[in-house]
């Protein structure tokens, strides 16, 4: 192992991940759920992928997934996770046993994971310096002086002031945006090439959030990260998204680079996610346009497209019996619309949304 | 008894809420009381919403306790005019005093499912505080509980359904329909739509809005997010470390803010428009949130402002009125701080 994480550049364009046909199950006592039901995707070296969706869409799970952590009673059921490692051969993540030496020897040292909660993710009783040495110790088999000064090392990267003094404290000592900045730390510690965040600023205030997403922002410049950042505010994703993929009930049901995302929207539901936020524009609008109904449970998944129920434009006899694939419309750009695979044949009901705060 | 002004329902005046010290673990002495709330004074209005607005610790939700009677407040007074135009000192009511305002002035709580208690029905959950304060008999709740429920965009034959019964948003309604049993004048949103989904959100607020409309409510509106502030309030008042920064109508704070933190908070808002936001300067605040055990000198927020100034250092600056816009900046009228509202005639996207 090399003594400091590999900050080489790499080729812009290559994908590190790509993830076909995902599928997960939960085995409850009603019966099989399937928070994750077939999601595809893929992320370039050094981008961002937002993951965006509500509560239920199985955009947590699927972040969980790509390191094959799966908790009890639940289990990747099928599809393909292709991670490029370090080293240069792609790995099916999927195939390698979830307590084997090659997925330990990923986890942790090549993908990272930066979780909403950082008092739940922190070891209460260990001080920082303790939880960061370990870590250290397991991917990179350092000495014990090297080992401190690589923690050393990794606090100040994440901008925690007097990091020599820090690494003696308890995460109770730390603020929230302080303790995030140290999972931040724990995440970054052994060089990885991808970081999943899973809402990693959703319990912050929101001046520590814009600090804990420059932060990012900065890490990724410098190491070259790739970040798949998991989360449902869409003011976050339009700061720091290159691609987004949106997900309703287990599936990502629209994709692509962020602009074509908020401007060009192509699936119904992406629009009408876009329609409920309120926008921050000067004439303030009366009403927002909500969607109707809720997401549905996992144990009463709509037959056809799982979105028809909530949607203004589903068609009769259509949308309640086929389930589209995704139609592709470009490099990383895809829907699953009945209406986006007939071309355009709505009609007028397709055009993009006039942008609101025109 | 305090005057009120003709179109105000409650006025605060020099709030303070302060928490007895207690005693350290492992240290000699005393710690510093925590002046969570500290000389608090806004009014609100009829039949408007009111945003309260400010980051974890703020004391944003000890000045709604103190209003419900929660917290009995160590300072300061909270008039209310009550249905028959009488004016009451709200903080300095006992228990049983306050008993005839507790119908009139209700609350919506962050999380439902903790709100609701698990193993009473919705027409127990909604119907218990008719009872309580006699407003119907036995008989006539279920069907006045139906009511409110269709209103609130439930559906009545659920009336004996428990609260697990429900998905999150249809909670929230619970809880709302809850809050209005009782036709109050007040009622107070306590991040009451934090929890929520994107799209239950924005039916929720629409909720809210139509249901103000219909019964002329009055809402204070506690929430650290701005976006949610800025759809759904008429006015705001920012809280910094148990103080208000900053009060102004919605349009005036958001389009020109007069105090630093407030021109802080609103760069550090994300804009769901990717050019727009990343156009944006953001401020970088220094440090962290003051502790308010150990609140600094002069102006509270001088250690993470960009503008301080020795005075900053030393004099705590009032609340000052600038024409329906007030400020506690000793620079307010000078700086020319920047708001969040997109231009009247933004980059348009391509179509």
């Amino acid at each position: 192992m090399p003594p400091t994480p590999t900050t080489e550049p790499r080729r812009a364009g290559e994908p590190l991940l790509q993830v076909e046909d995902l599928r997960v199950q939960i085995g409850t006592d009603d019966g099989l759920i399937s928070p994750v039901d077939g999601v595809s995707f893929e992320m370039e070296a050094g981008k961002t992928l937002c993951i965006v969706g509500e509560s239920g869409s199985g955009k947590s799970m699927t972040g969980r997934a790509l390191m094959n952590l799966m908790p009890e009673r639940m289990k990747i059921a099928g599809g393909r996770i292709a991670f490029r490692t370090a080293a240069g051969p792609v790995v099916d993540i999927v195939g390698l046993p979830p307590r084997g030496p090659a997925i330990r020897a990923i986890r942790g040292a090549e993908i990272a994971l930066v979780s909403q909660e950082p008092m739940a993710a922190l070891s209460p009783v260990h001080t920082i310096g303790q939880q960061l040495g370990a870590v250290i110790r397991q991917h990179m088999g350092l000495s014990r002086k090297a080992v401190r000064e690589r923690a050393l090392e990794c606090l100040a990267d994440v901008g925690i002031p007097k990091p020599a003094e820090r690494l003696d404290s308890y995460p109770f000592e730390f603020s929230g945006g302080m303790r995030q900045r140290v999972c931040i730390a724990l995440a970054l510690s052994c060089g990885p090439r991808l970081i999943i965040a899973d809402e990693p600023t959703t319990a912050l205030d929101v001046t520590t959030q814009a600090n804990i997403l420059d932060l990012f922002k900065k890490l990724q410049a410098e190491h070259g990260l790739s970040i798949l950042f998991i989360t449902h505010d869409l003011g976050v994703v339009a700061d720091v998204a290159d691609q987004v993929a949106v997900m309703y009930l287990g599936r990502v049901v629209e994709r692509g680079p962020v602009e074509e995302i908020f401007y060009d929207p192509q699936h119904p539901y992406t629009r009408a996610l876009l329609q409920s936020v309120p926008t921050l524009s000067r004439q303030r609008v009366h009403r927002l346009a909500a969607i109707r109904g809720m997401v549905p449970s996992a144990f009463d998944r709509p037959t056809g497209c799982p979105f028809h129920p909530r949607c203004d434009q589903a068609v009769a006899g259509l949308c309640d019996r086929r389930d589209p694939p995704e139609t592709v419309l470009g490099p990383g750009r895809g829907a699953r619309c009945v209406l986006v695979e007939e071309g355009g044949a709505a009609g007028p009901q397709l055009q993009p949304r006039s942008v609101q705060h025109a | 008894m305090p005057e009120l002004a003709p179109e105000n329902l409650v006025e605060l005046r020099d709030l303070k809420m302060e928490f007895a010290p207690r005693k350290r673990l492992f240290r000699s002495g005393m710690a510093n009381p925590v002046r969570a709330v500290d000389g608090v004074s806004f009014d609100i209005r009829r039949g408007e919403t009111l945003g309260l607005v400010g980051e974890s610790g703020c004391g944003k939700s000890t000045v709604t306790r103190c209003i419900l009677g929660a917290y009995k407040p160590t300072g300061g007074t909270i008039a209310y005019r009550d249905p028959q135009g009488r004016v009451v000192d709200l903080a300095a009511l006992s228990e049983a005093q306050r008993r005839p305002y507790c119908t009139d002035l209700r609350f919506v709580f962050q999380d439902p499912q903790a709100s609701l208690d698990p193993r009473m029905t919705v027409v127990d959950l909604v119907g218990e505080v008719l009872r309580v304060n006699g407003l119907a008999s036995g008989r006539e709740i279920p069907g006045i509980v139906a009511g409110l429920m269709e209103r609130v965009g439930l559906r009545p034959e659920y009336a004996h359904r428990y609260p697990h019964a429900f998905s999150g948003g249809e909670r929230q309604r619970i809880g709302i329909a809850r809050a209005l049993a009782t036709r109050p004048r007040l009622v107070i949103l306590d991040e009451a739509v934090s929890a929520l989904d994107v799209s239950v959100r924005a039916q929720t607020l629409n909720l809210l809005k139509d249901l103000q409309e219909e019964f002329g409510l009055t809402y204070l509106f506690v929430s650290h997010d701005l976006s949610v502030i800025q759809y759904i309030c008429d006015r705001v008042v920012v809280m910094y470390v148990g103080q208000i920064v900053e009060s102004a109508p919605i349009d005036a704070l958001y389009a020109r803010p007069r105090h630093p933190y407030t021109e802080a908070l609103l760069s550090a808002l994300p804009v769901p428009d990717p050019r727009r936001q990343r156009q944006r300067r953001r401020i970088q605040l220094k440090g962290e949130v003051a502790d308010p055990a150990n609140r600094p000198s002069g102006c509270a927020f001088h250690p993470r402002c960009r503008f301080a100034t020795d005075l900053c250092r030393t004099t705590a600056p009032p609340l000052k009125d600038l024409g329906g816009h007030a400020a506690a900046c000793h620079y307010a009228e000078e700086l020319d701080l920047r708001g969040v509202l997109s231009d009247p005639n933004p980059q348009r996207a391509h179509a």
